[in-house]
């Protein structure tokens, strides 16, 4: 059998727009875990700094994952500056720094958590509103740990704007730009927990 | 009050370099489509020329695997770009090429492995019947009617926490492209081969890339237009079987 040339141009075509929609069908940038803002914070700027338009840079993560129980954990992550485009500040740009939680994975029900940024040893988590970043919720937390049909076993991921709090921290003594210690407590829960984080990771954008 | 200044759009050669230095940001992964692009254009030529000669004649064992690579190459990389970027995006900036690179190497490993298995199944005088393409092109369609495509789709988008350097971030990225690989072939391996059996006919792997293109980028599930179209493709080497 002999292939006719003239019906490969369509066909070249086709597999042309076909490689260019898959391309295109994801949109460029960080996951959207990544990408996602968290409201202002009540007590920030009033007229937010626009931010910048290119993705946020990986600044520091854990390298193994962390298991959580019923008693608050922590981890401390390394820091190194970005070397990449949040490296670059342009002018009127405010940097955004965001926590990020990922592959959170549980078989069985967990409580929320608060996250804290920094937290004093020793320090009561409950009323250190001062070193807060946000609450890692757990709504649905084994369903997406399950996999099925329609999803993976990928669990929670979550990100956080942390911005106005690393600003509070950075004026703080015992501020050490290169290590950050992330802490999570559990609320009010009286059953048997564990709760596997993946990794825990600081952007910058 | 203090307005805005109005920014002044940059000259020309420094606008295209700024646009050309914003892609390369955002699309880290680029390398990657440009090996699928190119590919593509290996496999074309390849049909110009030798038009679909190696259907059912016997080829050598080196030339049928790297048919199978260059196909694998072509049809799954531009599918699996998104998950690169991914990897990319969760890495440090100055790991993003080396952690696709490598998970890129993980994603080929279980394709690599298929693709030793095709090739000798290649070797057998039945795999170069006529009958043999459509017989295999209705077998994959009866695999995506299995929840066992299902699953496999499903876990091609599966995300592993990646460390952020050293060993552990090499092997993390091996792992998490092996993992999106090994799914990738459980979903697809009877259609690509089927594709295999044809020959590596451009027909039959455009067909296979639209199936792909279909059920990876759709949210709601596919299963009816990747099966028909699977038939299809069944339908039209079977017309060819049996015309003389």
């Amino acid at each position: 059998m002999k292939m006719n040339h003239d019906a490969l141009l369509p066909v070249g075509a086709f597999i042309l727009a076909l490689f260019s929609q898959a391309c295109l069908v994801s949109q460029p940038g960080p996951p959207k875990e990544v990408a996602m803002q968290s409201p202002p914070s009540p007590g920030g700027d009033k007229k937010p700094a626009p931010a910048p338009a290119h993705a946020p840079e990986l600044v520091g993560a854990t390298s193994t994952p962390l298991t959580l129980s019923s008693s608050p954990a922590q981890v401390t992550i390394s820091l190194r500056p970005p070397t990449g485009p949040a490296s670059s500040r342009s002018a009127g740009l405010q940097r955004k720094v965001f926590l990020t939680v990922e592959n959170v994975i549980s078989e069985q029900d967990a409580p929320n958590f608060l996250v804290y940024l920094n937290l004093p040893a020793g320090e009561d988590p409950e009323p250190a509103e001062f070193f807060l970043a946000g609450t890692l919720t757990t709504f649905g937390l084994v369903e997406s740990s399950v996999e099925t049909e329609n999803h993976p076993s990928n669990g929670l991921s979550d990100s956080f704007d942390v911005t106005s709090l690393f600003l509070k921290l950075a004026k703080r003594k015992d501020w050490d730009p290169a290590k950050l210690r992330v802490t999570f407590a559990p609320r009010d829960w009286d059953r048997p927990l564990q709760v596997k984080v993946g990794r825990v990771g600081f952007f910058v954008q | 009050m203090i307005s805005a200044q109005p920014s002044s759009p940059l000259p020309f050669p420094r606008q295209t370099l700024e646009a050309a230095r914003r892609f390369f940001r955002l699309y880290p992964d680029w390398w990657c489509g440009a090996l699928a692009a190119l590919s593509w254009s290996l496999i074309l030529s390849g049909a110009w020329s030798h038009g679909a000669h190696g259907a059912h004649g016997s080829t050598p064992f080196s030339r049928e695997l790297s048919n199978w690579i260059l196909m694998v190459a072509a049809m799954m990389l531009p599918l699996v770009l998104p998950m690169l970027r991914i990897a990319s995006a969760l890495s440090f900036w100055s790991r993003r090429h080396r952690t696709i690179a490598l998970a890129l190497t993980g994603f080929f490993f279980p394709w690599f492995a298929l693709g030793l298995a095709a090739a000798a199944v290649r070797g057998f005088p039945w795999a170069h019947s006529p009958l043999a393409p459509p017989l295999a092109f209705a077998a994959a369609a009866l695999w995506i009617a299995t929840p066992f495509h299902r699953r496999g789709l499903i876990r091609c988008h599966s995300r592993l926490p990646l460390a952020p350097d050293g060993w552990r971030a090499d092997r993390d990225c091996l792992r998490y492209g092996y993992a999106i690989g090994a799914a990738c072939c459980a979903s697809c391996w009877p259609l690509m081969l089927a594709c295999a059996f044809t020959g590596h006919q451009l027909i039959a792997m455009v067909g296979g890339f639209a199936i792909g293109v279909l059920e990876r980028t759709s949210f709601r599930p596919q299963r009816r237009k990747g099966i028909a179209l699977t038939l299809t493709l069944a339908a039209f080497y079977l017309f060819q079987a049996l015309t003389p």
